[in-house]
């Protein structure tokens, strides 16, 4: 039995937890506000809130309904735009009124929600921020420029706001309603002394983002393992020189990451290329390594960085390189009960370079065409490490041993990316438009290089 | 005024198909296709899906009592493949269940034996098998026989267009059930309630008075359910009929974006003929129509490449041909722009190419050429209040275009990594559906007898506001409060044979009609009021803020008591006007006349930059001068134009349409066909209304807005080739829209030959 609390309501339900959130609203409660644009995360039509307990409060995060398992749902605060509305307008109604941000109306719910998931979050109150709330969200008709006056009204309304207490704050400017302030409280009762139980079988589920995606029945016909929101898993900790990094941790917690974003200084730039806000705050490292990818960004990263997989089945815990890691197409040696627990990777001293490139159709949520991470030791301007791994160029990420291991003992140079590019292409057999492909590899392998070193390497290497 | 429906959207409480509450028993249907491209139909087994529990039928072409036919222009649509099956996605049976999930669960039970036959997939190879939907059509001016021997220059080359996903937010969907005495309720996400009716009567095999179509609004529609909601709407009311329960059908987007059909793909063959002084003297161009299957309205799409084959130049010998080819991908079908972004885009690649292979900026060639009062379109319509060139100068002084370049230049001097583009799109567009006959419009108007007003009309609402503007001018000719009106559903027992809502004629054709009705109410109303205040003539009588004036003075009647009065009188409260577009008339068999109403004019600057490492760019900037005539409503024209802006950015650049040898489209969810997002959207947008005059035919003198800022988006196009030209001066110039990143960093590296080295 799921129990949470829709909008105002308490609810409870037996549907199978691995069915999607949606579907619930819009089926069993009718809750029509809520909409399908396209049940693979890429428009934001059915973006709703998710809060939950954290430091005594409520904290809210968005995400796309669709792709949200119900049993994801268990225990939380659920927000649709019902939930929102009072007798008037709220100021950010009403702000998309007056911009007119809003025209055929069919992607608007999604939109406010993304704003109030910008209100009701962390991050500086700036236009930036509010611009990459919505960043899952597609509107066909308006152009954006109209929405993105309207976030601009509203980041000046939320100046007075302080960095605690956001939702008395909204609750009393009237951009929420009154029973926001009952929650806490109300969660308290329905949660208590409950935690995400992790079981030694079944389909294991975590943010939902892949599985809801590729099959929706398996997710809902199979005994469901919830391991979202584990909180042994959703860290990430220092062993020794180790760093590593919970498999519940999601896309958002890498992006926000203080001590990540100090190892990797454009770690937050990394990752916002990855999906979209609503999307990150469901999908986990663990789900992305174990779909199996070939162009998981996550995996491309890690596998640069030597990671290693610890993985726990009935009990016994075992260890797997992580570029051992896939088998082929969207396979991966793992059984299917077999948990992700952990990837850990060398903390990265001041020696170590890390870089990471991502092309796509679309610069935003888009898939990579080819994306690549490298890591290189440096040492008084020679390379004594090097690791390349490249996504997108057949069924599995590639590690280029050969292009790596020549680049170690060279200074970076014109040379070195030349010879290092020539042998990176004998590795590489891309099997879709191989030319863009082999063209993109050698793009970001300049990059990556220019980026490590951009006083001694220089445009002409490429002409 | 603020869009009418802006409240509920925000409140997300607006009402689309899906969100129709159900009726009990209602079933859920899910389209089992074709999966090949052309083929013969040997056998289908329904057997299996049919034991599935919850499935409670397979609608196919054996329950069609009607015909099963729903073409439109040309009756050359079936709603169900028969025997053979012309296009992957092409529907063959609708299966019934008591949800969706079980349908689904069905559809992929059912087994069917094709025989594959070749499939066409390009219009080129449909023209060398002489696969055509319908005769090619010429349109001429001048004489370019003779003429080519004056050029100084001429310029020939090829260019291709890549077709377009709609991506409306809210997918095709109907929602259908019985009625008493075997009539048939429709609810559709259309854009033509007509079609619906024709058709679905057709099919069911009854008459059109039996079957009611009923559109509250649509989430988007592009044009892409002008034609294109009519299967759906068919199949649910037939379903309904077959096994009498209501059926929904609503399909997934990945269902949408199979099925349904896009934006045609064009390739082209053009020559340019320039005088010494950069003046056009001869321009040709065979255009190569990719229409798909079957007709759909390609043969008005290809009219309209036609009609804009010159775009907003003055051309005194043109030749310009469109083949529409028939292939096997779904039928290409309406949307924004309808034919004309393709004329457009081939003249302006040629432009381009001149400007290259001249060693001049194509902006000089472009001003050199720009229509004047007075020119003659190929059609031979005058071009009447003419502001092709008033747009670009406004635009070009308004929006500092030489300090732009300067700064361009500067910029692109200064960095390697990085190159900016500068362009100019002068816009011409035609109002007026190019068939004469769908211009008109109707309205009927109810006024309460306490005071209020209901107004439907035959337009849909779609997001373009159009329902705004209508009530924007009830509200003025009646001279009463906009709260006192409701704007209902378009809905054909209501109003019948309603034209498409296309064109970008909607607010024209409707917004008069609405005028109209208005104007005979109040006649009536000064009627009565002339006996109430005992006055001689009608003709004193005023009605203002919903007062009435006799004389010029205010009288103690009030509008609720004037309305109240009539009702006593026993006059009539209700009105139903239609208006059918003055003036225009097309001959088609001399192909010239005068088929439109007026024209919107135009200029986009647009600046961009390229990231020449990766082979992305972004849009800075775009500015524009547009001409609204004198806009009624500029929030929402403003909106239309802003909008259709950046649909048409995405035309140009990151929407590929890539469809493989099979005939399987490569992108076929949004996860891989990408529209622009809000990062993609250009970082300074500018929209200033040209000072110019209201249009008479236009409603309340407001020029239709619906369609002609797409194509600025062709202006991003050049300006990212120009930029690239900054990094690769030598780049070969391919002019083959869109500009993908694939395409732009494949160009702007040409040597891709020694990576293997």
């Amino acid at each position: 039995m799921l129990n949470f609390i829709v909008n105002n309501k308490e609810v409870r339900t037996e549907l199978p937890p691995g069915s999607a959130l949606v579907d619930y609203l819009r089926d069993v409660l009718h809750l029509y506000g809520t909409k399908i644009g396209c049940r693979e995360g890429d428009c934001g039509a059915c973006t709703i809130l998710v809060g939950d307990l954290k430091n005594g409060g409520v904290k809210y995060e968005t995400m796309t309904s669709c792709l949200m398992p119900l049993g994801n749902a268990n225990h939380k605060h659920i927000v649709t735009i019902e939930g929102i509305n009072g007798d008037e307008l709220t100021p950010i109604q009403t702000e998309l009124i007056q911009k007119n941000g809003t025209q055929c109306g069919f992607c608007t719910p999604g939109f406010v929600l993304s704003l109030y998931g910008f209100c009701l979050g962390d991050k500086p109150r700036i236009l930036e921020n509010a611009v990459e709330a919505m960043g899952g969200n597609i509107c066909r008709c308006t152009g954006y420029k109209s929405i993105e006056r309207a976030a601009g009204a509203i980041v000046e309304q939320l100046k007075p706001m302080g960095k605690s207490d956001q939702v008395q704050w909204l609750v009393q400017n009237k951009f929420l309603p009154g029973y926001f302030l009952e929650i806490p409280e109300r969660l308290r009762k329905i949660n208590v002394g409950k935690v995400v139980e992790i079981k030694d079988s079944g389909c294991i589920i975590a943010g939902g983002t892949d599985l809801l995606l590729q099959d929706p029945e398996k997710a809902i016909e199979s005994e469901a393992n919830l391991v979202f929101g584990a909180k042994e898993y959703k860290q990430i900790k220092f062993v020794g020189n180790k760093c590593y990094i919970g498999a519940a941790s999601t896309f958002t917690d890498i992006k926000e990451s203080k001590e990540l974003n100090r190892l990797f200084p454009k770690m937050a730039d990394y990752v916002k290329l990855v999906a979209s806000t609503p999307v990150r705050n469901m999908a986990t490292v663990g789900g992305n390594i174990a779909n199996g990818s070939p162009i998981g960004d996550v995996s491309v990263m890690f596998i640069a960085l030597d990671a290693v997989l610890v993985m726990k089945n009935k009990g016994k815990t075992r260890e797997v390189t992580l570029k051992d890691f896939f088998a082929g197409y969207k396979k991966v040696n793992k059984d299917p009960e077999e948990l992700i627990e952990w990837i850990y990777f060398d903390t990265p001293d001041g020696k170590t370079l890390f870089s990471f490139e991502k092309i796509c159709k679309r610069d935003f949520l888009d898939m990579a065409t080819v994306n690549s991470a490298m890591r290189v030791v440096v040492d008084n301007g020679i390379i004594k490490k090097a690791s390349f791994a490249v996504g997108g160029l057949g069924p599995t990420i590639r590690y280029l041993e050969k292009a790596a291991g020549y680049l170690v003992g060279k200074r970076i140079d014109n040379q070195t990316f030349k010879q290092a590019n020539r042998i990176a292409q004998t590795e590489i057999t891309p099997r879709s438009r191989a030319e863009y492909k082999r063209s993109l590899v050698r793009q970001q392998l300049f990059i990556h290089l220019m980026n490590f070193s951009p006083e001694t390497i220089s445009l002409e290497a490429l002409r | 005024m603020i869009n009418i429906d802006s409240r509920t959207h925000v409140r997300g409480e607006s009402i689309y198909v899906n969100d129709i509450p159900l009726r009990e028993d209602t079933l859920f249907g899910v389209v089992f296709a074709s999966p090949l491209a052309h083929g013969k139909v040997k056998s289908i087994d329904f057997s299996e899906a049919l034991q599935i529990d919850g499935v409670e039928g397979i609608i196919s072409v054996k329950d069609i009592k009607g015909e099963n036919q729903i073409g439109g222009i040309i009756q050359d649509e079936e709603l169900f493949a028969d025997k053979t099956v012309d296009y992957i996605g092409m529907p063959i049976a609708l299966v019934c269940a008591k949800t969706e999930r079980i349908a689904k669960k069905a559809v992929s039970r059912i087994k069917i034996d094709i025989e594959e036959l070749h499939p066409i997939v390009t219009a080129r190879e449909a023209y060398a098998a002489k696969k055509f939907i319908v005769p090619s059509r010429t349109f001429k001016i001048g004489d370019t026989e003779s003429e080519w021997k004056s050029c100084a220059h001429i310029i020939e080359g090829q260019a291709e267009m890549g077709g377009q996903e709609h991506v409306y937010l809210e997918t095709q969907g109907a929602y259908a059930y019985l009625t008493e005495d075997d009539g048939i309720k429709i609810h559709s996400s259309t854009q033509a309630t007509k079609y619906v009716q024709r058709a679905a009567a057709k099919v069911l095999g009854m008459p059109m008075h039996k079957i009611e179509v009923d559109v509250n609004r649509i989430g988007g529609g592009f044009g892409g359910k002008e034609d294109q909601g009519t299967p759906w709407a068919c199949m649910a009311a037939l379903a309904a009929q077959t096994l009498r329960k209501p059926v929904k059908l609503v399909l997934s987007r990945a269902e949408d974006i199979k099925m349904t059909g896009k934006r045609h793909p064009y390739s082209f063959d053009f020559k340019l003929g320039l005088s010494k002084d950069l003046k056009i003297v001869c321009y040709e161009v065979q255009c190569f129509q990719n229409a798909g299957a079957c007709a759909d309205v390609s043969p008005a799409v290809m009219e309209r490449t036609l009609f804009h084959g010159t775009a907003s130049y003055f051309v005194p010998n043109a030749r310009i041909t469109v083949h529409s080819c028939k292939t096997n991908i779904p039928p290409n079908t309406a949307f924004r722009g309808f034919g004309a972004p393709q004329g457009m885009f081939v003249l302006e690649a040629a432009l381009m190419k001149a400007a290259v292979t001249l060693g001049v900026d194509m902006m000089e060639i472009q001003k050199k050429n720009l229509l004047s009062e007075g020119d003659r379109f190929p059609y031979d319509q005058e071009a009447k209040n003419c502001n092709a060139r008033k747009c670009w100068d406004t635009a070009w002084k308004t929006f500092g275009v030489e300090k732009l370049k300067k700064e361009v230049a500067d910029f692109n001097q200064k960095n390697d990594l990085f190159k900016k583009g500068v362009s100019l799109y002068p816009l011409c567009f035609g109002i007026s559906f190019t068939k004469t006959s769908l211009n008109q419009g109707r309205s009927l108007v109810h006024i309460y007898s306490d005071g209020t007003v209901s107004i439907t009309t035959g337009v849909v609402e779609m997001g373009q506001g159009v329902n705004t503007k209508i009530l924007q001018a009830a509200a003025q000719t009646l001279s009463i409060s906009t709260r006192r009106f409701t704007i209902h559903s378009t809905n054909t027992s209501r109003i019948a044979n309603p034209s498409p809502t296309a064109a970008s004629s909607g607010a024209d054709l409707n917004g008069k009609a609405t005028i109209m009705a208005c104007q005979a109410l109040l006649a009536r109303l000064k009627g009565v009021a002339c006996q109430e205040l005992k006055a001689q003539d009608p003709g004193d009588i005023e009605i203002k803020d919903e007062v009435i004036y006799h004389k010029g003075r205010k009288t103690e009647l009030t509008w609720a008591r004037l309305v109240f009065l009539t009702e006593e009188a026993r006059v009539s409260l209700s009105e139903h006007a239609h208006y059918a577009t003055p003036i225009i008339h097309f001959n088609k068999a001399m192909e010239k006349g005068h088929p439109f109403a007026y024209h919107v004019y135009g200029t986009a600057v647009t600046v961009v930059t390229v990231d020449c490492l990766r082979g992305t760019y972004n849009v800075d900037l775009v500015k524009i001068i547009h001409d609204f005539g004198s806009s009624m409503n500029l929030d929402i024209d403003i909106g239309q134009v802003e909008g259709a802006l950046l649909q048409g950015i995405g035309l140009m650049t990151i929407e590929e349409l890539l469809i493989d040898q099979t005939g399987k489209l490569v992108y076929d969810d949004l996860s891989s066909y990408k529209v622009p997002d809000i990062y993609f959207t250009p970082r300074t947008l500018e929209v200033k209304p040209l000072d110019s005059k209201p249009d008479p035919l236009a409603l309340l003198g407001s020029k239709a807005v619906g369609e002609p800022p797409l194509m600025y988006g062709i202006g991003t196009y050049f300006a990212i080739l120009k930029a690239m030209r900054e990094f690769n001066p030598q780049l070969k110039l391919e002019l083959w829209a869109p500009m993908t990143h694939q395409k732009c960093l494949m160009s702007l590296y040409d040597n891709y030959g020694d990576l293997l080295k």
